[in-house]
């Protein structure tokens, strides 16, 4: 999968570290779990559509739909979103 | 999808505000105020200036101002009266449009300001701002309506008990207008700030000033008016001196017939169909004590409003399932209205807020309530 966009995400307070990572294609289940490899995830399968949040300690954290092509990146500090990428999604 | 956020932006409008939009901008543009009117159009300046002041009882539709919002409207009178040394009383229920331009002013060195405390509901103690009028106060700045615990202000205790008509009441209707009935006259203020995109249901871009005869503030713009070009200044009659530049017309038309479809449906009426829907989620989740209100108050005067949070949840966490998930549109955060928080206790995140319009369906608000239910269960 790939990002085709970044959205800055405006915030009731500072929402400079917020962004919305939008994907070539849907986010799966088996991409979600994947991510157990990253951090500590959490999975709610029971809601009208699946909602993941992943917690990657002290960098970022990323929550999210399944079956959404987007989620959201929550940033401790910028650099981390290349961590991100070259971690996760590459 | 459900769309819960009329607090912010009322949606879906009435059909007859998309209708005559779309007949207004299809047509040759028509501007009374400019070039007298194409013959068989609608002189919709004038017409919306006399239904807002039926709808508000205001005596002369001249005191009627046009602006893009109630930030423009609050900011006009803001600037517009108040001079070095002046003293402003204002209170923590305000929205940023207020606080903002009130603590630049401050900043600046030009005022100073008291700002009077609310209790856990939003509610202003009226002898609390009373008792901060000094021999300066020049101009009370007060909410009709939080837009975070909906609580309606008890505003005639305030203009009753004031010292002097010297100090001038400025009211922020921006929840208020089209919300509840509201007498501008007998309410004797000064000044009265309104939006149109929220529940006056037109679009956004448009909004009001009420100024009671014989105040003059001064103009935030001046520039052309269509009439009067030989003059190089302003010209000074109402409502000419404070709608400088060409007016939103496709907005005005939008706020005519959302004032018009809330006058035909009854203000009172469309009120009741809103609250019964904040009782049915009340009802429908205070058995779940996961689910924690914030500032409400059944035994006060409150708007249809339902503010909560979900214990040792990130509010920003619920909206965005809410959103994500179930397809339902709320708001979560301070509301632009940062110091009422700390009453609250939600200081931090600030609340998930939920306003339902008369367009809202009872299954809307049953599956509203299942799903919260479902979210603060599980999380």
């Amino acid at each position: 999968m790939r990002i085709t966009n970044i959205i800055n995400i405006d915030d009731c307070f500072d929402g400079s570290g917020i962004k919305e990572l939008c994907f070539d294609c849907e986010i799966t289940k088996d991409f979600i779990f994947s991510l157990t490899n990253h951090g500590t995830l959490k999975y709610f399968g029971d809601f009208a559509r699946p909602f993941y949040k992943l917690t990657v300690n002290d960098k970022y954290y990323i929550k999210g739909v399944e079956g959404n092509n987007t989620m959201r990146i929550f940033l401790q500090n910028q650099k981390y979103l290349n961590d991100f990428i070259q971690s996760v999604i590459q | 999808m459900v769309y819960l956020n009329n607090c912010a932006t009322s949606y879906p409008k009435p059909i007859s505000v998309y209708e005559n939009i779309e007949k207004y901008i299809r047509n040759i543009p028509s501007d009374y105020s400019r070039s007298g009117g194409i013959n068989g159009s609608i002189d919709y300046i004038a017409k919306t200036r006399e239904i807002i002041a039926e709808m508000f009882s205001v005596k002369k539709a001249e005191q009627v101002i046009f602006t893009s919002g109630a930030t423009e409207a609050l900011n006009l009178v803001i600037k517009g009266v108040l001079y070095k040394g002046d003293h402003v009383i204002t209170t923590e229920t305000e929205h940023n449009s207020v606080l903002r331009p009130l603590k630049t002013l401050e900043q600046k060195g030009t005022i100073e300001i008291s700002i009077v405390e609310c209790d856990e509901y939003g509610f202003i103690e009226p002898s609390n701002i009373i008792n901060q009028i000094k021999g300066n106060t020049r101009l009370i700045v007060i909410n009709h309506a939080s837009n975070v615990t909906g609580t309606v202000q008890n505003i005639e205790a305030i203009t009753n008990n004031l010292p002097n008509r010297e100090i001038k009441i400025l009211l922020d209707a921006s929840q208020t207008a089209g919300n509840i009935p509201i007498n501008f006259s007998n309410l004797n203020i000064d000044y009265m700030a309104f939006t149109g995109h929220k529940y006056m249901y037109s679009l956004q871009g448009t909004g009001c000033l009420i100024i009671k005869e014989g105040n003059r503030p001064l103009p935030l713009k001046t520039g052309g008016t269509g009439v009067k070009s030989n003059l190089l200044y302003q010209p000074e009659e109402m409502p000419l001196y404070y709608e400088a530049g060409t007016p939103n017309i496709t907005g005005i038309v939008s706020l005519y017939y959302g004032a018009k479809y809330i006058i035909d449906s009854g203000i009172k009426n469309m009120l009741r169909i809103k609250k019964e829907h904040i009782k049915n989620i009340i009802k429908l989740t205070q058995s779940n004590p996961l689910i924690q209100p914030v500032g409400i108050n059944t035994n006060i005067e409150q708007l249809a409003v339902f503010n909560f949070t979900v214990k040792n949840v990130s509010v920003n966490d619920v909206s965005y399932i809410l959103e994500n998930s179930y397809k339902i549109v709320a708001r979560s955060g301070l509301h632009c209205a940062p110091l009422i928080h700390s009453k609250l206790g939600t200081q931090e995140e600030g609340t998930i807020r939920i306003s339902p319009s008369v367009f809202t369906t009872n299954e809307e608000i049953t599956y509203f309530c299942k799903a919260v239910n479902e979210i603060a269960n599980a999380l």
